[in-house]
């Protein structure tokens, strides 16, 4: 984002002293536009205003060269738009000098040169709308000492005003950027006319990647970085985990005959299929009671437990008594909650729920399964038959204290009221309403909530 | 199993002969014969349809080769699985539940922990049907593997389990039917000793437990029954982990250095009593707050790890390697405490190197992505007190003298401090280098690594019949260290956070860099630093997002009233009485220096507004609290760049004479 060192010399060649006053605005301009293209134009703006700002043109015919040259990069294009349109603004309305007599000098960073009358007059023609051919034929020196006595300074207020928006867009930050050049004079004398020093200190400002002209200082925050973490044991403490103990296990049952469940899984495997006899299920119970490790090794599995349910219901809850302490269990429990809904299956539950501690999501489950079955049923006389099995096991749950029906209350009350026609379920709903009102000291009233939306 | 399946098994006959191979096959296996095992067994080769049969040829060849050709067997393992289509996640007979355990095993002493676990969920399931012998070896593993991922809860409830039942022998689901059984309350026998053998490895993992749950009391009971065995080595390392925890670090350090030197061989028990006691030694030397002595004793230990795991190595090629010591390298480990180590010690780039190691095999420590980020930030910037630093920051405020004479120019610094770098390049974040982009992918990572507050929400109970769950997805886990309380996991969400916000400033985005800075404002406990913290990033991103009023309400330095490093307040636990964390250091040290910075900051906000008066009398207050603690080193160039605001380029003129050339000569 800098001139390289040939462009440079070739902005430093057009601004020279000698040729600047010889040649006219045009011509200057025609060169600098023939030898830059225009995607360099903005840094050639840069350049000129660093020029300007850092005093580093001797002459007024240098500086009313580069402010022209300046204007003209950007031909044609509205002065808004133009990224240097506020150099002008500040060129014809510079900040006040003095801030009251006798005060010194005020300076602000990045100051621009004081422009004389005439020069600020061929200025304002510049800006104004008027064709500028005759002016731009003149030469520098001639717009210099041109006598323009008491000229009327020209409005531009609408551009100051459209530049004024333009700014106040810009966060605050982005405006507070100053130059990072400082002049600092040493105090002598004898002033430096060495063209050489001129050149490397002009090209050190301007070119480069990193070239100081485009740098600025922002008033900085401190940032401070966070601590490091304070943690409680974190690195790892090694102690023995004698890893050797950890092998691999030889099967000491290869080729072992399975005698001792032989029997009881020839039972179970009619089991799945028909009903037993009273005395073939004695036979199984028996052999299922004396050895507590047998019901392992039956041929048993989750997906089985249907069959068995419809076929032998007793033998089913008898076996998953015996599994209660299994792993296992919990997949069995949800074979059985989704199952196919039936009077078996309820009795196994039923059971199971006056026996054992069941998971409430359990009963939950099967309750639901229960009255979405009741509902999705297409025999009326099976439907009727489902229901009142369904009131009456609900019934002995809430009486048993097995649910608390204030969780189910919004789906157990619309059930009773689609199947309203059926004794049993009149029944229950009965019974849901003592529950609320207190009557029977079960389960606390549900909300006003849940009420409304029941009856209305 | 289908129905012919059934029928074929109910129907197979074993004849009499077979039974007498058998027999011998598992006699010679006794005796550790395994060629004898191997011949018996080798006519057994008829029963092609029993895969007990090809998996007990298959573990007696491996049990052949010394345990060498690990990966051969495990090939067998998995070809049998597939002959005979058992599939863990289909497991439903007991049978077939030793072939998935010793896979398991296989995958335990590779370090493949997510895998074996996954396996023994479903293997543990049938722990009741499972014969004695193999049932206890089975859970005892169970429990090691869960305390190889550190969940030391899981492995609790399984050692409760099996006190309740395979000791004890009373199921603990309550009976509320009095007619099921009361009847096998027989009375406690004299134990076995296979029993008492069993009781005690269980105790000892009841301590490792204890340990890793930071239940102190419970574990000093019971390793200081064990110490009465004045040789019993693991007692040792125990009993030293325990002082450690509890901040005793130089009584941990004197039972540490009672463990006589290489008593666990690695050749013979996988591990090695060197590797751990230089580690352990480091662990302590790092909680004193000596961090570099602490490397030193980790790259011992690194040393004799590489040693140890290389040598066995050269014996031959990599496969040949013992199964106990396949996996016995603690380098990751290691490399963890090691690069944690270097950071305390301000080497922030090694640590980096040590802990982008430890991260490709605990990927799942969201800590771990905090301390990479840390790296990170250290990197970038080693302390705050280059901030507070005048003299230097004096010298760095003119960065050139250009031209001489009339025509002398000085340029002056862009920036003084040194944390931000907007970058416009395009480049990946991905790059694992101690960069501030990595840092903010690694502070992501830990962000969603962070075990949430309200603890792990609980596995639906019933599932859809027919459809197993799928493999558990990669819950983040505190491996390789202990568990985290609560109380941490809190201050490791702090202290992300503040990190956060840091690193989207230093980065130029802001917005992320407020909303960070926000929600670490928003925590129910806060240090003070963090508040201090807080308050600081959120008025810098404030002031760029051109909302200077709010900036200023942050930067109230009453908004700040003390910079402690520990979290306030909190119940009296267990877990205050673990001291193991090197004494905290931080800059700015007193509250007087963070308060000087609230107040640069306040004169910045009021620059950047144009109210230069009002800034230039802020800043003259701070530079009179200069005499008693330290303040911005920012203030001078602050100060000249308000005189140029003004437009009185003679004081700045004078300062940098008087401050820099001075130097400068």
């Amino acid at each position: 984002m800098a001139l390289s060192i040939e462009q440079c010399d070739i902005v430093l060649d057009i601004l020279d002293e000698g040729k600047v006053r010889s040649h006219t605005f045009e011509s200057l301009y025609n060169e600098l536009h023939k030898k830059f293209d225009p995607a360099d134009y903005f840094k050639v703006g840069t350049f000129l205003v660093v020029l300007l700002q850092q005093d580093l043109l001797k002459e007024a015919e240098q500086k009313l060269v580069a402010i022209t040259l300046l204007h003209e990069l950007y031909r044609g294009e509205p002065l808004p738009n133009t990224p240097f349109a506020n150099v002008f603004i500040h060129l014809l309305h510079p900040p006040e000098h003095q801030s009251s007599v006798g005060a010194p000098k005020l300076e602000y960073p990045g100051q621009l040169p004081r422009l004389s009358a005439p020069e600020k007059y061929f200025l304002t023609q510049l800006l104004s709308d008027v064709p500028k051919d005759a002016i731009l034929k003149k030469t520098a020196t001639q717009v210099v000492n041109a006598d323009v006595g008491n000229f009327q300074a020209a409005d531009f207020s609408m551009i100051e005003l459209l530049l004024a928006e333009k700014q106040s867009e810009l966060p605050q930050t982005c405006k507070t950027g100053i130059p990072i050049i400082l002049s600092l004079p040493e105090k002598t004398n004898n002033y430096s006319a060495d063209t050489l020093e001129y050149e490397v200190l002009v090209k050190k400002i301007a070119s480069g990647e990193n070239a100081y002209m485009n740098k600025v200082y922002r008033p900085e925050f401190v940032i401070l970085a966070p601590p490091l973490l304070d943690t409680q044991d974190e690195l790892v403490w090694l102690n023995p985990t004698n890893p050797q103990e950890h092998t691999i296990a030889y099967d000491v049952t290869m080729c072992v005959p399975d005698t001792a469940g032989q029997e009881a899984r020839q039972l179970m495997n009619k089991a799945y299929k028909s009903a037993l006899s009273i005395q073939q299920q004695q036979q199984l119970l028996a052999e299922l009671e004396s050895d507590s490790k047998l019901v392992y090794h039956i041929g048993l599995t989750p997906s089985k437990l249907p069959e068995l349910v419809e076929n032998n219901p007793l033998i089913a809850i008898e076996v998953l008594l015996k599994l209660m302490q299994s792993k296992q269990i919990t997949e069995y429990f949800s074979v059985l909650v989704n199952m196919e809904m039936s009077l078996h299956s309820m009795e196994v539950v039923n059971r199971l729920t006056t026996t054992v501690d069941l998971p409430t999501e359990f009963v939950h489950l099967y309750i639901s399964n229960c009255i979405s079955t009741c509902e999705t049923i297409k025999d009326r006389y099976m439907q009727n038959r489902l229901v009142r099995l369904v009131c009456v096991f609900l019934q002995s749950l809430i009486r048993n204290k097995i649910i608390n029906v204030q969780e189910l209350f919004i789906e157990v009350q619309a059930f009773c009221i689609e199947f309203s026609r059926i004794r049993e379920a009149a029944a229950l709903f009965r019974l849901l309403k003592q529950l609320e009102s207190g009557d029977i000291g079960l389960v606390s009233s549900p909300t006003i909530n849940s009420k409304s939306k029941l009856e209305g | 199993m289908s129905e012919k399946e059934e029928i074929e098994r109910t129907t197979d006959t074993v004849t009499d002969q077979e039974q007498e191979y058998a027999q011998n096959t598992l006699n010679e296996y006794k005796k550790n014969n395994y060629g004898g095992a191997l011949q018996f067994i080798n006519k057994l080769d008829t029963r092609t349809h029993d895969f007990k049969v090809a998996h007990n040829k298959a573990l007696v060849e491996y049990c052949k080769s010394d345990f060498k050709k690990t990966d051969a067997f495990q090939k067998s393992l998995t070809s049998i699985c597939n002959q005979f289509k058992i599939r863990v996640e289909k497991l439903d007979d007991v049978d077939q539940c030793i072939v998935h355990y010793n896979q398991a095993i296989l995958l335990y002493h590779q370090r493949q922990y997510t895998n074996a676990i996954y396996i023994m969920d479903r293997v543990y399931k049938f722990i009741e049907p499972m014969d004695d012998a193999l049932a206890k070896q089975v859970s005892l593993f169970a429990i090691e593997l869960q305390l190889c991922v550190r969940q030391s809860d899981k492995a609790i409830s399984l050692i409760n389990y099996l006190e309740n039942h395979l000791i004890n022998g009373n199921p603990n689901i309550k009976i509320l039917d009095k007619s099921v059984k009361e009847k096998d309350t027989k009375k406690t026998q004299p134990l076995d000793p296979a029993m008492e053998e069993f009781k005690k490895k269980l105790n000892r993992y009841k301590i490792r437990c204890y340990l890793m749950n930071h239940n102190l009391d419970v574990a000093h009971k019971e390793i200081s029954l064990l110490l009465k065995d004045k040789q019993n080595v693991e007692a040792m390392f125990l009993g030293s982990n325990l002082e450690y925890l509890k901040g005793n670090l130089v009584e941990a350090q004197k039972l540490l250095g009672s463990v006589p030197k290489n008593c666990l061989v690695y050749n013979e028990c996988g591990e090695s009593s060197d590797v751990m006691f230089y580690n352990n030694m480091g662990v302590i030397h790092h909680a004193m707050g000596k961090p570099n002595l602490a490397c030193h004793y980790f790259q011992l230990a690194l040393k004799e790890d590489m040693a140890l795991t290389n040598c066995v190595k050269k014996d031959g090629k990599s496969e040949e390697k013992t199964l106990h010591i396949l996996g016995g390298s603690k380098y990751h480990e290691l490399m963890y405490n090691l690069g944690v180590s270097l950071l305390h010690a301000k080497r922030p780039t090694q640590a980096f190197d040590c802990l982008i190691i430890a991260v490709r095999r605990y990927h799942r420590n969201a800590r771990l992505w905090m301390r990479l980020a840390e790296c990170c930030i250290m990197t970038t910037k080693e302390s705050n007190e280059v901030d507070f630093d005048i003299q230097k920051k004096q010298k760095e405020i003119v960065v050139d003298v250009i031209g001489s004479k009339d025509k002398q120019k000085v340029i002056l610094t862009t920036s003084l401090s040194k944390d931000k770098k907007y970058s416009t390049e395009s480049e990946s974040y991905a790059v694992p280098v101690p960069s501030l982009e990595f840092a903010s992918l690694c502070l992501r990572n830990a962000a969603t690594l962070l075990p949430s507050d309200n603890n792990t929400s609980p596995i639906p109970l019933f599932l859809i019949p027919g459809v197993t769950p799928p493999v558990p997805s990669c819950t983040p886990g505190p491996a390789p260290s202990s568990p985290m309380s609560p109380e941490s996991i809190m201050s490791l969400r702090n202290s992300i956070l503040a990190a956060s916000a840091y690193v989207a400033l230093c980065l130029g985005d802001y917005i992320m860099a407020l909303e960070h800075a926000e929600k670490l404002l928003q925590q129910p406990r806060l240090s003070g630093a963090h508040k201090l913290l807080g308050h600081l990033y959120c008025a810098e991103a404030l002031v760029l997002l051109d909302k200077i009023s709010e900036a200023l309400e942050h930067l109230n330095p009453d908004n700040v009233k003390h910079i402690n490093l520990e979290l306030p307040g909190g119940e009296d636990n267990d877990e205050k009485r673990i001291k193991t964390s090197p004494p905290p250091k931080w800059f700015p040290h007193n509250l007087a220096t963070a308060h000087a910075t609230m107040q640069y900051n306040i004169a910045v906000c009021k620059t950047i507004r144009g109210q230069l008066d009002e800034a230039i009398a802020l800043l003259k207050q701070v530079w009179q609290m200069s005499g008693k603690c330290k303040v911005p080193g920012h203030i001078i160039m602050l100060v000249l760049y308000i005189e140029l605001k003004l437009g009185r380029p003679e004081p700045a003129r004078n300062l940098i004479k008087q401050y820099l050339f001075q130097n400068r000569l």
